[in-house]
């Protein structure tokens, strides 16, 4: 039984042990930083096809073969989303030491954001029911597109006992879980917890949804660079092992970074422009949390969806929040490599951002071509870049505007 | 297939087997024959209806709606679906 020590003012440290990731630059964190690192991108033009009709767009699609990570048994109720999932817990655990530790796990929580849940069901069962015009869905499409059916496969496979659920706020669902699993460990609720997100879309009917609502770029996605037309489709996972300090240094596991800071707000203006307030005040929250001045960050992650409308907005949001100093600091978006992986795009941009910090390397802003005026700070579009940085945050903004800021730091 | 186009009952018998092996993928396909249920065979609730699902949507018929799912064996099913597609091949004349 995994011992609890609450805190009610929250003072626990949480630090990072373990991640694992599932991208469009393959299976594993270390496909995911090769490709980071390599400064090149892994979208590429995706089509699908539905009788005849066809749409394409950008996309980065995590090549995989279900059948090298899981029985057909286990495919028949899995959607890819619930796949990715596993596997990026199922690295994320190994790392950390604790794949098969029984008594580590009981007590652990499993809190992952998911934007869409089983869309690959629920495009299906819209033709069987609509199209085929078939009185009866398939029997499993509940379970099969449930967004909790994550979390409970994972905590299943691993024995994980503990609070586990689901946050859907769409592009920011990952940060959101992150944020919540670090509350939930720092208060002493649980002592450990599988952290991150998941997202599997890349199909008909949501390039449809998405390429209509015009925020889908033609060819690649190109963040704060002229001529730039909206984000690439991504798709994966990423899972961390986020623990309390203590727990972590008691059983000697090696640390990759502290979880320092969260920031979370609402913008309470349009369903879909961004404002500049909102995220200003997600970042200003997450550096008072982390008790850092806004001078120590040296890095950020961006949302960087680069549509036209976010680039410049984010670009203003840093300059209100880091003052002189948003010339000083390195911004990139990961984006322009794995595409927008949506639910799963605040726990990969994460995790590329403690690669980073581990491999004193900047992640860098791919498929750069020429200056907008409107965004002018440093966006590190020469390719990754050799030079070591401590502390960074990382940005998700949704949809809705809700909005969340990550401080995280390399272990003291 | 009989003269007049419906599958014959050892036919739907062996569709019926597929329906099952294709919903329980670790079946020893050995242990079906027409006496079995799916309790038996060690189904879990929601396989079963699964199997029916599948086997409604193979033959293109209705059971569930028309209370014709709860079969006692695989011969019994095989008799329903028999009787099913008979009345249909008579309706279309």
């Amino acid at each position: 039984m995994t011992s609890l020590t609450r805190r009610y003012d929250g003072s626990h440290r949480v630090v990072v042990t373990g991640m694992g990731a599932v991208s469009g630059f393959g299976v594993g964190t270390e496909r995911l930083w090769a490709g980071v690192a390599s400064g090149g991108s892994a979208i590429g033009p995706v089509v699908r096809t539905f009788e005849g009709m066809s749409v394409t767009v950008p996309a980065a699609i995590a090549p995989y073969q279900p059948l090298d990570h899981f029985t057909s048994s286990e495919l028949q109720i899995c959607e890819p989303f619930v796949q990715l999932g596993r596997m990026a817990a199922r690295e994320a655990l190994g790392q950390a030491g604790l794949a098969g530790d029984a008594d580590a796990l009981a007590g652990a929580g499993v809190i992952l954001g998911c934007g869409g849940g089983g869309e690959l069901t629920r495009e299906e069962t819209a033709i069987q029911l609509f199209h085929r015009r078939r009185p009866r869905a398939h029997p499993l499409t509940v379970p099969r597109t449930n967004h909790q059916a994550v979390v409970s496969h994972i905590a299943a496979e691993h024995g994980i006992q503990g609070p586990s659920f689901v946050i859907s706020t769409g592009c920011a669902s990952g940060s959101h879980a992150i944020a919540q699993a670090v509350a939930t460990v720092r208060h002493g609720y649980a002592e450990r917890a599988l952290a991150g997100g998941v997202e599997y879309n890349a199909i008909y009917a949501v390039m449809r949804a998405f390429d209509a609502a015009r925020t889908v770029a033609r060819d690649t996605c190109r963040p704060f660079s002229a001529g730039r037309g909206g984000f690439a489709f991504g798709e994966g996972a990423g899972v961390l092992v986020i623990e309390t300090m203590e727990a972590a240094r008691r059983r000697g596991a090696a640390i990759h970074a502290e979880v320092a800071g969260i920031g979370l707000s609402t913008d309470v203006a349009d369903p879909v422009q961004p404002t500049v307030a909102g995220p200003v005040r997600a970042l200003e929250t997450a550096l008072a949390d982390a008790a850092v001045a806004p001078a120590d960050i040296a890095y950020v992650n961006a949302h960087g969806t680069g549509t036209q409308l976010n680039d410049v907005v984010e670009t203003h949001v840093v300059k209100l929040v880091f003052g002189d100093h948003a010339r000083r600091l390195m911004m990139s978006s990961t984006k322009s490599q794995i595409g927008h992986c949506f639910g799963a795009a605040g726990a990969l941009e994460l995790i590329t951002t403690i690669l980073g910090m581990a491999a004193g390397v900047v992640p860098p802003t791919a498929n750069y071509v020429a200056p907008d005026p409107d965004c002018d700070l440093d966006y590190v579009i020469e390719g990754a870049r050799r030079q070591p940085f401590a502390t960074a945050v990382s940005e998700s903004f949704a949809f809705g505007g809700l909005n969340a800021a990550l401080v995280v730091r390399r272990d003291r | 297939m009989t003269a007049n186009g419906v599958p014959s009952p050892a036919e739907i018998t062996q569709t019926i087997y597929d329906c099952v092996t294709r919903v329980k993928l670790d079946l020893d396909p050995s242990r079906l024959s027409p006496e079995i249920g799916f309790r038996e065979l060690g189904l879990s609730s929601i396989e079963a209806i699964t199997v029916i699902f599948e086997i409604e949507e193979t033959f293109d018929i209705i059971l569930v709606d028309a209370g014709l799912d709860d079969f006692k064996n695989i011969a019994h099913g095989t008799q329903i679906i028999c009787s099913l597609l008979a009345r249909r091949e008579a309706a279309a004349g």
